[in-house]
């Protein structure tokens, strides 16, 4: 008799053992439907790019900025500090990497809105947590902060705080633009020029 | 006899534990809606142009009414009944897995119907049209532009906003140039003044002219 609770006993703890030396499955995190439907109606995912401007100047460690453009748009002008994973390669093993890390807030973006959000929604059912979505994408951040429009004097002292601050993350990003290194290719130009009016001017009198 | 009760005894427990396992397993209630399509294979089917409508095709569809498609309105209910498009039905996001609207999308699933969505904006139509595609509803598709721009009258002749619905770049490389090189714009008047220089020897010319 007590052989047979034996046996039964060595089962249990033979089945315990298999199921924890199963593999992790990489689906097990997945969101359902249900769930990601849910996520993809709450629009807490959308932060502004005053508010992204705000973190990069001051140089918050905690945002990854991600670029899911395509890479020859990406180099071709890319906001500052943000890293390229094109939408078409999100799932790979090295961006999902990019993507694991707990303690950044990960932050999509591309030209507007419709792929950053295509990107999130498939991270968002792959399981990974902090991320974002930039409201508007390159085309408005570049608007708003390279091509920020003065506000008229008739606006509240907000519209100016804000004006200015755009201007002064504008510097920040591209520099005042006071630069004295080409002003040394100019002179030789000139230089050049003055032998000639000379030489024709005396060769014509003489 | 002893020996023989406590046997049937454990029979009685092991076939209970095996019919709570069985009755456990049958009542497992599967989810109305599952995933059939891989992440990897969502991506791809992002880059694929055939799943993107614009408003021209829209259009064409729409006057067409073959009834291959059915055409629905993502946005809310009041947005809906101020104004829609055509016989499009209304599923708001969030109501998109309600038992009658997936009986609906089903219907027209399984009549070969193509689902065609619209929104506020096509970052509304598509949280909706990667739901439905992901979920096995392999006919659905979205209209890459927003409600405002398909619901002007004809005759307005100001150009739909083409960056919008292609999402593409609208940078002005002009100004950020002249943010990155400034240079060249502070220094022009340099080179102006150096020429001006090179003018002043030209009374010789003219003193010579008077010589001969």
């Amino acid at each position: 008799m007590n052989k047979r609770y034996l046996i039964l006993a060595i089962i249990a703890v033979a089945i315990g053992a298999g199921i924890l030396l199963l593999p992790e499955n990489p689906r097990d995190r997945e969101l359902s439907p249900a769930d990601l439907l849910n996520a993809i109606d709450d629009p807490s995912r959308f932060l502004s790019t005053d508010l992204i401007t705000d973190r990069l100047v001051k140089k918050d460690p905690s945002l990854l900025l991600i670029d899911v453009r395509p890479e020859a748009q990406f180099k071709m002008f890319a906001i500052p500090g943000a890293i390229n994973i094109p939408l078409d390669s999100l799932l790979t093993p090295s961006s999902q990497a990019a993507l694991e890390n707990k303690e950044l807030d990960k932050v999509f973006y591309s030209n507007s809105d419709v792929m950053a959000d295509q990107a999130w929604i498939s991270a968002k059912r792959a399981g990974f947590e902090a991320i974002f979505v930039m409201k508007g994408g390159v085309n408005t951040w570049f608007n708003t902060i390279v091509n920020a429009a003065e506000p008229s004097e008739t606006e509240p002292s907000q519209a100016f705080a804000l004006y200015h601050f755009r201007k002064g993350a504008c510097q920040y990003f591209f520099g005042t633009g006071e630069t004295a290194a080409p002003v040394t290719e100019a002179p030789k130009k000139p230089v050049s020029l003055t032998p000639r009016p000379v030489q024709s001017s005396s060769g014509g009198g003489c | 006899m002893k020996e023989l009760s406590k046997t049937n005894r454990l029979t009685i427990v092991v076939s209970a534990i095996v019919l709570v396992f069985i009755v456990g397993l049958l009542t497992l209630r599967k989810p109305d809606v599952q995933y059939n399509q891989s992440p990897e294979g969502m991506l791809t089917a992002l880059a694929d142009t055939a799943n993107y409508l614009l408003p021209s095709q829209l259009k064409r569809i729409v006057e067409a009414n073959d009834g291959k498609s059915v055409l629905i309105d993502v946005r809310n209910s009041i947005a809906y009944g101020q104004n829609h498009i055509g016989e499009a039905k209304n599923i708001p996001v969030r109501e998109l897995f309600t038992p009658e609207n997936l009986k609906f999308l089903r219907t027209a699933e399984k009549n070969n119907q193509q689902i065609i969505l619209y929104g506020e904006s096509p970052q509304q139509a598509n949280g909706a049209w990667m739901m439905l595609k992901q979920t096995g509803f392999s006919h659905a598709v979205m209209v890459n532009s927003s409600f405002g721009a398909l619901n002007r009258p004809a005759s307005d002749s100001i150009p739909v906003d083409m960056c919008m619905l292609r999402d593409e770049p609208r940078i002005d490389t002009a100004a950020l140039s002249k943010l990155r090189n400034p240079a060249p714009a502070a220094e022009k008047p340099v080179v102006k003044a150096a020429p001006k220089k090179t003018v002043l020897p030209a009374p010789v010319q003219h003193s010579s002219g008077g010589g001969c």
